[in-house]
């Protein structure tokens, strides 16, 4: 019900953050970019044509060509399709998993110990480096990436929603709610997890940014999406060893990334100076 | 008679387009305590902090002046302001509780004073700390000395400040409710302390209160503000003999007395109102009990009076004409 | 984080990564030329024709006395092939937090005096694009400016801090600035945030009222106490710094544990990867109860037990 009312203010005072505005935008044009690959690019990211290796960016090939003759603009655009996907999959698992998980333990008095030790323990890890071993142990394919990456991820999202959890868990409408008699299961899921959710919207665009981060680093280590698929870190990888005579190939799909992450993170700033005022006095 | 040790004329000070204090003037002898009262919103803390050169963000002078000894202190440069603050002119604040840095010891708190305004060394400086503790009459100062805050009272961390701003021996101090925040027991401490260093010092003080038990206590001479303007001023014993504004007999209406019998707090009615609407006229007009038409027209001047009581009311306007 | 559980648990789930491998570890590890006798001693080295709960107490009695089992390839003791590589691990870590540390932190404080104006704007839009850029990407970038085309710094390689100072500063101030840039910007933000709700402090107004000069009102007492959270935060970022290091010493061929552990999974040496992760969350453990103990000196009201 405080959601309902809050929303058109919501989106009012989003459009007017100028910081969400450029993010949008930069997000936007990076998704677009990404959903119409199959339209916007120019070759087959896939075909070789070796009358055409290594060439500079000029008319035929606006970005350039790798070793094969790819087209480097045309392998950009869909390795952001693929880029995009996978981190808008992990933002999506970890919300559901993480937000269960968060959850229970906000609510859940006697579950919430061993629940946040073990994310706790799965915090221990650096995400990156849980990610690159569990992708290579499950095999390298989307899927897996989706899933290491998840996994790797959904503590942050245990930890905020369980404290957004906490904090509204003491407000006095649900003590209300509880004290009329409602079911523990009715106050959560009526009362609790739509006041809880404005925190968990913030950290899940930051979380698809870490993704997109992430991803990029299993594709360059070999362990994400495997070939013939193209992918921005894995470009940036074949790019490596011809980094003296053609540059280009490693750094467009690195600013392809930092456009998308960029875009995400500016996102993320509105969300949060625009859903939580508390925190708007407090970080920025 | 010499040259006042302060002299206010004129101060007016805003905050964006709301102007909080506006043509305050008073003068401030050696050796004399003026006591500023008033309700909060009167602008006495803007009128200490204009003097000091430290008003928060936003807010400016934008007429009159404060002169401290011949100098213009509204209009010195940072840099010079620096050099008299804490040395020439010291404040104390109302709460000890946040006043004093948290990660740094009170030893290092009141040395970096003395080292910054009397050039004097690492160790002569800490021992010159301990002494001052033991002037503000903290037990065991040579150990306090290397306490932080959160381990002191909350008197002996308002003694600490006094000793932070007495390191220098500034000519004059103001207090701005420097008892307020305290338990009654413990302000009754740190007021004769402040009166006796005083004594001893004679340094002038300029004591902000909003508690006219205080003021009485202490001070030679009375301000009285309301709404960012001097109501009343005047010698202490004949201001409180015969006040002359309504807005200090009100005031001291209000103040629950120990002998007779009780008979409910009595309080002024209404509240003072903020900046962004101050009334055109007398400020004091809306709570008035003697207010009529004319009052809303246009602000009465200050109007001296006999004893050397001078209050800013019609009343006595039209009495004087 | 209560640290004993939490490694209990560490421990289990670097063990469990084998578990999850489909199909046969062994025939996966040894390749599709093994032969039958092969798989079978490997299996025997691993522990792998056990039950589950043998491999596990085999792991943990094994670790009691500080054994992290033996690597396939290198034909070395796992804990050994690690603490070689340690040392270049932790200093390019450590190198990149105190870069990270200082640079950000001092970003922050400028941002916080000049809150609203030019600078603050500049410098936190640099600390967002400093955590938007990929890091390995970052690297590869000024490699290629800084290395290739102007031949100012090494591109890669490594010697040993102890042969070769300012060899040593050579060779890693490229890495550990690259993998820095990321927590500076974090730390930046914190420190404004911080510096922002310190500079509203009482305090700090006492020490304006003093006569101390600007720089000591701000770097003394101002930032001391903004330096509380934006520590916090420092131990997490160290994880991240950690983990980024996996990736940096790749770029840069320095010869860590990053370069040992991805080597493992190309090459799928599994008691390397299962030691490696055990020690970095180890080692991020430790780092953060050391953290607690800096939070406690920086912070006298924690130190003297009182919130």
């Amino acid at each position: 019900m405080a959601v309902a009312k809050r929303v058109p203010g919501t989106w009012s005072r989003l459009l007017a953050h100028p910081s969400f505005r450029l993010g949008l935008v930069l997000f936007a044009l990076v998704a677009l970019c990404g959903l119409l690959a199959a339209w916007l690019a120019p070759y087959d990211p896939l075909r070789n044509n070796f009358r055409a290796r290594l060439v500079a960016p000029g008319e035929a090939h606006w970005l350039g060509t790798d070793r094969f003759g790819r087209d480097i603009l045309s392998r950009t655009l869909y390795g952001a399709q693929v880029s995009l996907r996978i981190g808008l999959a992990v933002a999506g698992v970890t919300a559901l998993v993480g937000g269960a998980v968060g959850a229970l333990a906000g609510f859940a008095r006697r579950l919430d110990g061993p629940l946040m030790r073990f994310m706790d323990a799965l915090m221990a890890f650096p995400a990156v480096l849980l990610a690159i071993a569990l992708a290579a142990a499950l095999g390298p394919s989307e899927v897996n990436a989706i899933l290491a990456l998840s996994i790797a991820y959904v503590p942050r999202t245990a930890r905020v929603m369980r404290a957004g959890v906490m904090v509204v868990r003491e407000f006095p409408f649900v003590e209300g709610a509880q004290a009329i008699g409602a079911s523990s299961t009715r106050v959560l899921l009526r009362h609790v997890l739509p006041n809880a959710l404005a925190p968990l919207v913030v950290q899940q665009t930051y979380v698809f940014a870490l993704a997109v981060l992430a991803e990029a680093v299993l594709s360059f280590l070999g362990v994400g999406p495997p070939p013939p698929t193209p992918t921005l870190g894995g470009i940036i990888s074949e790019g490596r060893d011809y980094i003296q005579e053609a540059p280009w190939i490693s750094i467009v799909p690195g600013i392809g990334i930092a456009l998308t992450v960029l875009g995400l993170n500016l996102m993320g700033d509105g969300l949060r100076d625009a859903l939580d005022p508390r925190l708007r006095d407090a970080v920025r | 008679m010499t040259a006042p040790l302060l002299s206010v004329r004129d101060l007016s000070v805003t905050f964006g387009p709301v102007r909080v204090l506006e043509g305050l003037s008073f003068d401030l002898a050696q050796g004399e305590v003026l006591g500023v009262v008033g309700e909060s919103g009167s602008g006495k803390s803007m009128t200490a902090l204009a003097i000091m050169g430290l008003l928060p963000r936003g807010g400016r002078v934008v007429a009159g002046r404060a002169v401290l000894e011949g100098q213009e202190v509204t209009a010195l440069p940072e840099r010079d302001l620096q050099r008299l603050r804490g040395a020439r002119m010291a404040m104390i604040f109302q709460e000890p509780m946040t006043s004093l840095n948290p990660v740094l010891t009170v030893g290092e708190q009141v040395a970096e004073v003395l080292r910054q305004h009397r050039g004097m060394n690492r160790r002569a400086a800490h021992a010159e700390a301990v002494k001052l503790l033991r002037l503000v009459e903290i037990p065991a100062a040579e150990r306090r000395v290397d306490d932080y805050p959160h381990q002191l009272s909350g008197g002996q961390r308002q003694r600490a400040m006094i000793a932070i701003a007495l390191a220098c021996r500034p000519r004059l101090l103001i207090a701005d409710e420097p008892t307020t925040a305290l338990d009654a027991t413990v302000q009754a401490g740190i007021l004769d302390l402040l009166r006796g260093l005083q004594r001893e010092f004679g340094m002038a003080v300029l004591l902000i209160t909003h508690d006219l038990g205080v003021v009485a206590d202490f001070a030679d001479r009375v301000l009285v503000m309301y709404a960012g303007r001097v109501a009343e001023t005047g010698p202490a014993a004949a201001l409180f003999a015969h006040p002359q504004h309504p807005y200090t007999r009100a005031l001291l209406a209000a103040i629950p007395r120990l002998t007779g019998p009780i008979a409910g707090l009595p309080s002024i009615p209404g509240v003072v109102p903020s900046p962004m609407d101050f009334p055109a006229g007398c400020r004091f007009a809306p709570r008035c009990p003697h207010a009529h038409l004319e009052c809303t027209l246009a602000p009465p001047p200050l109007v001296p009076l006999p004893d050397g009581v001078a209050a800013a009311c019609i009343l006595h306007l039209e009495r004087a004409s | 984080m209560s640290a004993l559980p939490v490694l209990l648990l560490v421990s289990l789930m670097s063990f469990a990564i084998v578990w999850i491998v489909p199909g046969d570890v062994a025939s996966e590890m040894a390749g599709p030329t093994a032969t039958a006798e092969e798989l079978a001693q490997l299996r025997d080295r691993l522990g792998l024709n056990k039950p589950w709960p043998d491999q596990l107490l085999g792991w943990y009695s094994a670790l009691a006395v500080g054994d992290l089992g033996q690597s396939i390839l290198l034909r070395q003791g796992v804990g050994a092939a690690i603490l070689e590589r340690l040392p270049v691990t932790l200093s390019l870590t450590f190198l990149a937090l105190a870069i990270a540390l200082v640079l950000g932190t001092a970003l922050g404080v400028l941002a916080a005096v000049r809150a609203g104006q030019g600078a603050d704007r500049l410098a936190m839009g640099a600390a967002l694009i400093g955590f938007s850029l990929p890091d390995f990407w970052l690297g590869l970038v000024l490699m290629y400016v800084l290395a290739v085309q102007l031949a100012w710094l090494p591109t890669g390689g490594f010697v040993p801090f102890s042969q070769d100072p300012l060899g040593w500063l050579r060779f890693m101030v490229l890495p550990a600035g690259t993998l820095a840039l990321s927590q500076m910007g974090l730390f930046a933000r914190m420190t404004r945030a911080a510096m922002l709700e310190v500079l509203c402090q009482d305090y700090v107004r006492t020490a304006r009222a003093k006569g101390m000069p600007g720089w000591v009102v701000i770097g003394k007492h101002a930032f001391r106490n903004a330096l509380i959270p934006v520590v916090t935060v420092a131990g997490i970022a160290s994880g991240v710094l950690l983990g980024g290091a996996v990736v940096i010493e790749q770029v840069f061929s320095l010869p860590g544990v990053g370069r040992l552990i991805i080597g493992a999974i190309q090459r799928r040496d599994y008691p390397v990867i299962q030691g490696g992760l055990l020690l970095t969350a180890t080692i991020f453990v430790l780092v953060n109860l050391a953290v607690d103990l800096l939070y406690a000196w920086l912070d006298p009201r924690i130190r003297h037990g009182r919130g």
